[in-house]
């Protein structure tokens, strides 16, 4: 696609991305393997839309999310980007220097609060450090921290404190104002309130979906929690072992999920329901994801997969469009699969 | 309340352990902190209690002290804790020092513990099989022979594949759901009549998480063991626990059956709880109802009800100034507020 193609309500275009990283194995370590963390992967991100990303870990959720804020090299694919002046950069192979301006408009939210912010910077140097490395001055920090803390529900006063004095969500909260200094377009959270407790999550989730509205931010949402995903966002893209394997909106694809890997996923979250336990585990998932730098021939799924026959072991299925959805299975159109809902 | 031991009434015959107003704190640079205030629960034979609560409410230090693993600057109240392996054999455990050999006989015998991240709990210099062994080994005075055929037996019956393979296997060998397997092998390796299971899925998938929970409802089945499983996921414990308590900072705010706790609950912090988290296959509601504030940090503890100042319903004036009682429900049910039983209808 060249830049000009990409649709009005577009964000961010994903196309074909890949990554490989060079692992060593072995004994030893001399023999060289390549771990294929992201393979042809594409979407679109609509503007002021929450895209979720879900998978078990090593799916390759979070190897996305760095590539698109082009924390990584691509291996391969192509990376659009929809700018504030409404132009489009293709930012796959940009240098460095070419991509600082566009950085001011993409931004990241982390995991763990405790680690993310270093205990010896003020909560001003913290959330004022992006906004010095584009050039303001001390003025305009101190005056653009005082509102952000306030944006995030901390009181300005606070902006001398370290983030010792803060509990875990305070500090997530601290992450986000980071996040908003620059008035992004785009924030990619990964795993942003898994390590918080639930009441807090609750409040920090309510924050950044109002943040949303004021500001008309667009989200990519990484979680493994799927009741968290299913609230939050209004696309969702299953991930196995480094491909889509299921892609459109929350609501439909949880409610009749068209992938086993989305039924298998879904079945396996614990509901807060008692009475759902008699039948809640049927058929729960066996064994486990397999190791990246060798992935199982043919459909990469198919030695967890209760759906799965001959075909399946020798030969990979494409992604296909199916009633607006993406899905990467040889049966999605005979397999009636059960989702969750009233 | 008469906590001391020799005066409290016998345990019924099928109570494996009793909690009477336990009491921890710890003396740190910053002053002395009550992380456990006046916990009192019990665990029936071959039952499972789930204790919920957010972080900093004092769920695994309470276990801790039932483990007598207390850390050294602990300072304990005079609250018993009494455990039964069996009917009409009951031991003291309060009081008791972490190297007392009663309970260093206890323990990983009668009461073993499984952890959060198995990498930190198993030992990483040692295979698999031998920390079993030396466990069997410890409590059981038979041959090494013995003691690896009984690992391997272990190993097998937690699913791992190629159970006598496995046994020469190092901890970094292995993946996290099998890492945790096989430290479930190894805390049953003596067929204990209590399991204390401290948060044993919150660092996994949710399919892990799903594999290992019918692992331990099976196991639990098959080897009639009693389990207190620490968590803070609501889902988790309607699907493993018989029964459920909630604590909110070093107090049991509400217990009962897990179907009154999940259908009818008693105390306003249970019910927030139910009412923030995000239902899979819910009708979609623009905001998740959260609870105001954080968690208060445990120097600064507030009289009175320890919630009132994140409660809808407080009365600024009683639930500031007075602890509330525990007031009894049917069922075995019990919330700790001074308005329980009289708040307004939930919708469930």
């Amino acid at each position: 696609m060249t830049p000009n193609e990409l649709p009005d309500d577009v964000l961010f275009s994903v196309r074909n991305l890949t990554k490989h990283f060079p692992v060593r194995g072995g004994r030893g370590g001399h023999e060289k393997r390549i771990l294929r963390a992201v393979e042809d992967v594409s979407f679109d991100i609509r503007k002021g839309e929450t895209f979720g990303l879900v998978g078990e870990s090593g799916s390759g959720k979070s190897t996305v999310a760095r590539l698109l804020l082009r924390a990584h090299v691509l291996t391969g694919g192509q990376l659009l980007f929809r700018r504030g002046d409404g132009s489009v950069a293709d930012i796959s192979a940009m240098s460095d220097r070419g991509l600082r301006p566009i950085r001011r408009e993409m931004q990241m939210i982390f995991q763990d609060p405790y680690s993310s912010l270093n205990p010896r910077m003020t909560l001003l140097d913290l959330i004022g450090e992006p906004m010095v490395v584009h050039g303001y001055s001390r003025d305009q920090i101190a005056r653009r921290v005082a509102e952000l803390l306030s944006y995030v529900g901390l009181r300005p006063e606070y902006a001398m404190r370290y983030p010792h004095a803060f509990s875990g969500g305070q500090r997530q909260r601290i992450g986000i104002a980071r996040a908003l200094a620059l008035s992004p377009a785009f924030i990619a959270a990964d795993e942003a309130v898994s390590a918080l407790d639930v009441s807090v999550a609750a409040q920090n989730i309510n924050l950044m979906q109002d943040l949303q509205e004021k500001f008309h931010l667009t989200y990519l949402f990484i979680t493994h929690d799927l009741g968290m995903v299913e609230h939050i966002s209004d696309r969702i893209a299953v991930m196995y072992l480094g491909r889509i394997v299921e892609l459109g909106s929350t609501g439909e694809m949880f409610a009749r999920p068209m992938h086993p890997y989305t039924e298998a996923l879904l079945r396996a979250v614990p509901q807060p329901d008692p009475r759902k336990r008699s039948h809640q585990r049927r058929g729960a998932l066996k064994g486990e994801v397999p190791d990246a730098t060798d992935p199982p021939p043919g459909c990469a799924f198919h030695p967890r997969c209760p759906y799965a026959t001959a075909r399946c072991a020798a030969e990979p299925p494409a992604l296909r469009v199916i009633a607006g959805r993406q899905v990467r299975c040889h049966y999605a159109e005979t397999l009636t699969l059960e989702g969750v809902g009233a | 309340m008469d906590n001391d031991p020799m005066t409290l009434p016998a345990m019924p015959a099928e109570r494996l352990l009793e909690l009477q107003n336990v009491k921890v704190a710890f003396d740190t640079r910053e002053g002395r902190v009550t992380a456990v205030n006046g916990v009192s629960y019990h665990v029936n034979r071959g039952e499972v209690l789930g204790i919920v609560g957010e972080s900093g409410s004092g769920k695994s230090v309470t276990v801790r002290a039932i483990m007598r693993l207390l850390a050294r600057n602990a300072v304990e109240g005079d609250g018993a804790i009494r455990f039964s392996p069996q009917t009409g054999e009951e031991i003291t455990l309060s009081g008791l020092t972490k190297d007392n050999a009663r309970m260093r006989a206890l323990r990983g015998d009668r009461i073993a513990m499984i952890f959060q991240e198995p990498m930190t709990a198993l030992s990483p210099v040692h295979s698999i099989g031998t920390q079993i062994m030396r466990t069997v080994m410890l409590h059981r005075r038979c041959s090494r022979a013995a003691a690896r055929a009984r690992a391997a037996e272990l190993l097998g019956k937690v699913q791992l594949p190629f159970p006598e393979q496995m046994l020469d296997r190092f901890a970094h060998q292995m993946s996290g759901g099998m890492r945790q397997r096989a430290m479930i092998a190894l805390a049953l390796a003596c067929d204990p009549a209590l399991l204390i299971a401290d948060e044993p899925t919150t660092a996994l998938d949710v399919t892990t998480e799903a594999q290992i929970l019918e692992l331990l409802k099976s196991l639990q089945q098959e080897m009639g063991m009693a389990i207190i499983f620490i968590t803070h996921n609501f889902g988790v414990v309607a699907d493993i626990a018989d029964r459920v308590s909630v604590m909110y900072l070093g107090r049991i705010v509400e217990t009962g059956a897990v179907d009154d706790i999940f259908y009818n609950p008693q105390h306003p912090y249970t019910r927030a709880l139910l009412q923030s988290i995000p239902r899979l296959g819910q009708e979609k509601v623009r905001r998740l109802r959260s609870i105001r504030g954080s968690v208060p940090d445990p120097y600064h503890v507030p009289g009175g009800c320890p919630f009132h100042t994140r409660c809808d319903h407080a009365d600024p004036v009683l639930c500031a100034a007075k602890v509330p009682p525990l007031v009894p429900f049917a069922g075995g049910q019990s919330a700790l507020c001074h308005f329980a039983g009289r708040l307004p209808e939930t919708s469930p």
